[in-house]
């Protein structure tokens, strides 16, 4: 968690005393998950609301980004005649990111709703904190790994129902001894908050922020299950052969609207308790049962199975291993690190127009109406950016070209943000694209390493290129800005 | 050396219209491979110079530059067609040249042409048949050009006639001794009845507002206006928009689709539609080359031609094109499971390039339904507006409002398009709008791509099942396929065109020789001669109308165009199934077993339930339309029943009753009471060549459900049907403050000003002005720039 918070949560004594009890705790048949910290005497329960909810977005936000990482690690000479089996994986890991955007995206409809600044922040690795299910970690994906999320994602251990719970004792076998406190839990302490009128009154909230709240109509991209044709006799099911990913951005204007949505969230995750209808598709939880029972079926026969290329745990962008964190791995290797560090400049410029989307520029709505849909469309481009970037990567080395070690999308976050006011943002943007097409230049003067690579550089300078001038554009032709 | 067989290539050529002396010079479009996202380069080819007083290649000349104007003139776009022969215990064809025939003990004057046109878009609206306009030239051996005079029962002599253009046997000779005939069309003139004095001032009474009323000429007055073309109408008492009217008529699909007075739409005229008579002189039909052999054997061969408007956005490939259908008609609906994935990738990509060069020529706010400046979304012809009037029910804009942009819209398209050229797997599949679900108006439903725009049933477009089918192929291919830097061209390197096993079998040799010559290069003809550039979803269409060709295809009985409807039976023991409607298709998916595979012919109109709008929905009856089912296009239909059971039988199932003015849908419980009939799936292709059969379509017969005259097409369509072919959007450019802005393609004045389309509004092109001076109005738009004010 935010180191920010962190200094909220509880004096170190109680967080240590904290992190024993976390440890000691069994996964399954404990009786009890390790508990969150208590509020803290300094905070009202608004203010401690609205730092859950802080809390709840960024660990979204690590989740979706260690999924995406897992995800796109997955392929590799070992996956061997399990090929289409683990691009079903892939594909059921994709959807749950894409569902954790989602509950980013509604974790700052919340945050608006209470009247309080919305973010997209988070912590790089190595991090953990008392709200933490494990350090936050991007590694190949593996059983081990694929146990992490398990146990993030998992509802009571003791809910867990009998076809599951097999799966539950081996997620405790692999990662039990290290695990912190589950999602669910989190968010069951927000929703109890939202709904307690005496700690959290009528006033805490903002319903005026109903209309810059975001929807599902800007932002699901129609991942949602399609409408049931008519007469359906339970709608409530999706329709076979339905969109299997839904995601979920309710917009929220009352306190009742709020905890549904947060409900849903949960429910959607891994506390299907928490939901006020039965969910048919499945939960998180579910479909990394799924997964996990499959890749042991794998392992039976095939003990030497590995569905994910050689990529490192934490890669961080640096040729120099001296200044890498401890716990991460620098990539090494002259291009692929310039391929890292453009990954990193797409992945700002992401993080930085979703906080611009989401929160500006309030000083002239007129013109954040106006430029909505050119914000809209980079901020979905820059995730096929990700996508295609790390699809690169993976590809790449790690260092000596001729080890096997391949690269790997490093997720290194921008050191702030905190939104500029409407033109120094625009300049910002024009930075970062200055940054970008001096790397793409650099990589296309060198020649491809990969065709792929090639290709996607040519297209990426021209699609910038045209951001540029548009860029360019509302701020007049010098560059300098006009409002 | 002896020759067994011949073939003409291409099998079917468009030309263009147009009033310049001089034919369009040769050129194709390519892509850079330096700006992947940017317009594709227009590059001048080798062009072949006919001399005219002899009628030979003189000269190979590639131009500087494209100009596809002499003046204010459009020069017309003339296809070369070439004789391909197969000789004895030879596969492969070769080109049939002077040398050759020698080698056979025969010349060039041994070779026979005749040449057949029509042109049927008066008739289809009369239903009489003296209202067709044809043209036979031949059989002629000599290299003089022959005009291709049209002739009609309806004119007002014999000697009267509608010039279709002219063909000519090019001269061969030692520098070129191909054998090939050149179709050069009509200028694009409009042909009518010669009115009175009284007259002419009755139709500008109609309309006063019209200053510039169209008058034919009186060399191209040649209708006779006692017949039926002139002053036709929708007969009085027939069923049109009244319900509770019980008489048929064949209407078109849409409706009237010909210049009326006052001029206008029909449904913005109370749907009474009174024809000014005009005739076209676009055209399509066959070249038939006979060839008699020394031993007296006759050979021949078949190719077809149409003349059509010109393409007007030279450097741009709509999403969903003929040749799509065309190869969809090839290789049937699936991609082969053995195709080169590499392949199947770069077609993929190739899909979405065409997207955003599509979306680059919509203004996608008002497309999507948006007010515009103001006026109430409906006042513009969009296809929100259409659905909403279809299913009489109010108009939503498709997309969130504040999301939709042009530039904002291209550009992630264009990021998507960027991002699959890096290797990722397309994501998307299940965006793609599926063919039957195209009377999903739900919102998840009328978001799916290819969007705001129409199919040729009417409603919003879904790309060919084979087109589907690529880009769910490419979803799913390995992981470890290698890199491969493909792109498909408008002109593809023919290796591409062919799945690598084409010659495992037979049936997959026979279906990569068709497509190899469909998407042959013929020397001289510009790439705007081929399918590729011609647009696929034909409401009516532009080049052809593509829905005529599936009347049909099942032996025996001839469909509606558009629908269901049996129109009549050419098989007179299926004489009672007139007017009775074919309801679902039925055969064996494995031949000799019970296990069946069929289909439904129509598809129902759903929309959101307002009580549960995200998952339920209802059906959008109208009590002209109770079960609220519409027809699913023929092209998407038939595909996999074409690929799986020409030559066969299958099952068809009609209505009891005659169901001229119904609209039944197909209810399994009633599967009994049915009339059940089998039927031989007709062959698409004539024999083993790549010629859509002339058992489905003779000469005028798929270009009678176009516009008459054409031009009214262009003022009544508006871009959602073709964008990229009859754009919207031009010269756009992104504002200061960031919003998309630039001219409606047919606004007179692109001064940067959009105006929205509207039939009366006088800043736009209106009916007169096209009639007048259609090659003024209709501007070409080159890198999305239009020529110069």
């Amino acid at each position: 968690m935010s180191h920010l918070s962190n200094r909220h949560i509880a004096p170190p004594a109680a967080r240590a005393k904290n992190a024993r009890r976390a440890g000691s705790a069994a996964v399954a048949g404990a009786g009890s998950s390790p508990h969150l910290p208590p509020k803290p005497a300094e905070m009202s329960w608004r203010d401690y609301l609205v730092m859950l909810l802080h809390v709840a977005g960024e660990l979204e936000h690590s989740l979706m980004v260690e999924y995406l990482y897992s995800a796109y690690s997955m392929g590799g000479s070992g996956v061997g005649v399990h090929a289409g089996k683990v691009r079903g994986w892939q594909d059921e890991m994709l959807t749950v990111a894409r569902e954790e955007m989602g509950h980013l995206l509604s974790v700052q409809n919340a945050l608006l709703l209470l009247g309080a600044p919305v973010s997209f922040e988070r912590q790089d690795y190595p991090w953990s904190g008392p709200f933490n299910a494990f350090p936050f970690q991007l590694e190949p994906f593996s059983l081990t790994s694929l146990a992490k999320y398990l146990y993030s994602e998992m509802p009571d251990p003791e809910s867990v129902k009998p076809p599951d719970r097999p799966i539950v004792e081996r997620v405790e076998e692999l990662v039990g001894a290290q695990a912190g406190v589950r999602v669910g839990q989190v968010y069951e302490r927000v929703i109890a908050l939202v709904e307690d009128r005496r700690r959290v009154p009528d006033s805490a909230f903002y319903p005026e922020s109903y209309d810059i709240q975001m929807d599902w109509d800007e932002w699901g991209r129609s991942y949602r299950p399609e409408s049931h044709k008519p007469y359906a006799k339970n709608p409530d099911v999706p329709p076979l052969h339905s969109r299997k990913t839904t995601v979920l951005v309710p917009k929220v204007a009352t306190r009742t609207e709020l905890a549904a949505a947060l409900r849903d969230i949960a429910s959607q995750g891994e506390a299907e308790h928490l939901g006020l209808r039965v969910r048919a598709e499945p939960s998180h939880f579910d479909r990394f049962c799924g997964i996990f029972r499959e890749y042991e079926v794998i392992l039976k026969v095939h003990p030497d199975f590995v569905p994910a290329h050689r990529v490192p745990v934490n890669p961080v962008v640096g040729e120099d291993e001296a200044y890498a964190p401890e716990g991460a791995t620098p990539i090494t290797h002259r291009e692929s690190c310039e391929w890292a560090g453009l990954f990193n400049i797409r992945y700002r410029m992401l993080l930085t127009l979703l906080t611009y989307a989401v929160s500006g520029p309030r000083e002239t709505p007129d013109l954040a109406t106006v430029r909505r849909p050119t914000v809209i469309s980079r901020i979905f481009g820059e995730m096929y950016n990700l996508k295609a970037i790390s699809g690169v990567l993976v590809r790449l080395p790690l260092g000596d070209p001729m080890l096997p070690a391949r690269a790997g999308a490093p997720f290194q976050m921008p050191y702030t943000l905190v939104l500029p006011p409407e033109v120094p943002f625009w300049r910002t943007q024009l930075d970062l694209l200055d940054v970008s097409e001096g790397i793409v230049a650099e990589l296309l003067a060198r020649g491809p390493a990969l065709v792929d690579g090639d290709r996607y550089l040519r297209a990426l300078r021209e699609a910038d290129a045209v951001a540029r001038r548009w860029i360019e554009g509302i701020l007049g032709k010098t560059g300098r800005g006009r409002s | 050396m002896t020759i067994r067989e011949l073939r003409i290539l291409p099998p079917f050529a468009i030309a263009r219209l147009g009033s310049a002396d001089e034919p369009q010079d040769n050129f194709t479009i390519v892509s850079d491979p330096n700006a992947p996202l940017g317009y594709r380069r227009i590059v001048p080819q080798p062009t072949l110079i006919v001399d005219d007083d002899s009628g030979a290649i003189t000269g190979v000349r590639t131009p500087e530059k494209f100009e596809p104007r002499t003046g204010k003139h459009i020069r017309p776009v003339a296809p070369f067609l070439e004789v391909w022969a197969r000789l004895e215990g030879d596969d492969h064809f070769q080109q049939l040249t002077t040398e050759l025939l020698k080698a056979n003990g025969l010349s060039a004057e041994d070779l026979a042409w005749t040449v057949r046109v029509a042109n049927l878009k008066a008739e289809r609206r009369t239903g009489d048949a003296g209202d067709r306009v044809e043209a036979t030239v031949g059989p002629f051996s000599d290299h003089a050009l022959h005009t291709l005079d049209g002739h009609s029962p309806n004119f007002l002599s014999a000697d009267r006639v509608l010039v279709f253009g002219n063909v000519r046997f090019i001269r061969p000779t030692a520098a070129h001794p191909e054998i090939r005939l050149r179709f050069t069309p009509a200028k694009g003139l409009i042909y009518g009845p010669k009115l009175t004095a009284e007259e002419i001032k009755e139709m500008r009474e109609a309309d006063p507002s019209v200053h510039n009323l169209h008058i034919v000429p009186d060399e191209l007055a040649v209708y006779d206006k006692s017949k039926g073309w002139w002053k036709f109408s929708i007969p009085p008492g027939v069923r049109n928009a009244d319900p509770s009217i019980d008489k048929f008529y064949n209407e078109t699909l849409p409706p009237a689709l010909f210049a009326i007075i006052p001029p206008g739409p029909t449904w913005l005229n109370n749907n009474v539609a009174v024809s000014r008579g005009y005739l076209d002189d676009a055209c399509d039909g066959t070249v038939e080359v006979a060839l008699t052999l020394a031993d007296g054997t006759r050979l021949s061969a078949v190719g077809r031609i149409v003349a059509a408007p010109p393409a007007v956005v030279p450097d741009a490939l709509f999403v969903r094109t003929l040749a799509d259908d065309l190869d969809q008609a090839i290789f049937g609906p699936d991609v082969p499971r053995t195709e080169d994935e590499a392949i199947t990738r770069a077609r993929a990509e190739e899909i979405l390039r065409r997207g955003f060069e599509t979306v680059r020529y919509l203004n996608v706010s008002v497309m999507n339904g948006n007010p515009v400046q103001g006026r109430d979304p409906l006042d513009i012809d969009t296809m929100p507006a259409e659905e909403a009037f279809d299913v009489y029910r109010s108009e939503r804009p498709v997309f969130a409002p504040e999301t939709v942009d042009t530039l904002a819209i291209m550009a992630l398209h264009q990021r998507v398009y960027t991002a699959l050229r890096a290797g990722a797997a397309p994501w998307f599949p299940v965006l793609l709008r599926k063919p039957e679900d195209v009377g999903d108006f739900t919102d998840i439903g009328r978001r799916k791509m290819p969007a705001l725009m129409a199919g040729a049933d009417g409603n919003y477009l879904a790309l060919t099942r084979r087109q589907i089918d690529t880009v769910a192929r490419a979803a799913t291919r390995s992981f470890a396929m290698p890199e491969v830097d493909i792109t498909i061209e408008a002109d593809p390197d023919p290796a591409l065109l062919v799945p690598r096993n084409a010659t495992a079998d037979e049936s997959s040799a026979r279906s990569a020789r068709r497509a190899a010559e469909l998407h042959y290069v013929a020397p001289g003809n510009p790439v705007s001669t081929r399918p590729v550039t011609s647009v696929g979803n034909c409401t009516p269409g532009l080049e052809v109308d593509f829905r005529f060709v599936w009347r049909r295809v099942f032996t025996g009985i001839l469909l509606r165009e558009y629908d269901n409807l049996v129109m009549t039976a050419e098989d007179p023991q299926h004489a009672d199934l007139a007017m009775h409607r074919l309801l679902r298709v039925e055969y064996p998916a494995v031949e000799d077993s019970n296990l069946m595979r069929g289909f439904s012919t129509m598809t129902t109109q759903i929309g959101p339930n307002p009580y549960n709008a995200e998952q339920e929905s209802v059906v959008l009856s109208i009590e002209a339309n109770p079960n609220g089912v519409a027809p699913l296009e023929w092209s998407n239909l038939l595909a996999r029943m074409l690929h799986e059971r020409t030559g066969k039988t299958v099952t068809c199932y009609f209505t009891r009753e005659k169901a001229d003015l119904d609209n039944p849908a197909w209810e399994e419980s009633k599967r009994q009471t049915y009339i059940q009939r089998t039927f031989v799936v007709r062959a698409f292709f004539e024999g083993d060549t790549a010629m859509i059969s002339r058992e489905l379509a003779q000469p005028g017969e798929l270009t009678q459900g176009l516009c008459s005259p054409w031009q009214n097409d262009y003022r009544e369509c508006s871009c959602y049907y073709w964008a990229a072919a009859r754009p919207d959007f031009v010269n756009v450019e992104a504002t200061p403050s960031g919003r998309s802005a630039g001219d409606n393609w047919f606004q007179k004045n692109h001064d940067g000003e959009y105006v929205p389309d509207d039939y009366v509004d006088d800043r736009l092109v209106l009916y007169d002005d096209l009639f007048n001076h259609w090659e003024k109005w209709l501007r070409f738009a080159i890198r999305g720039k239009t020529e110069a004010k």
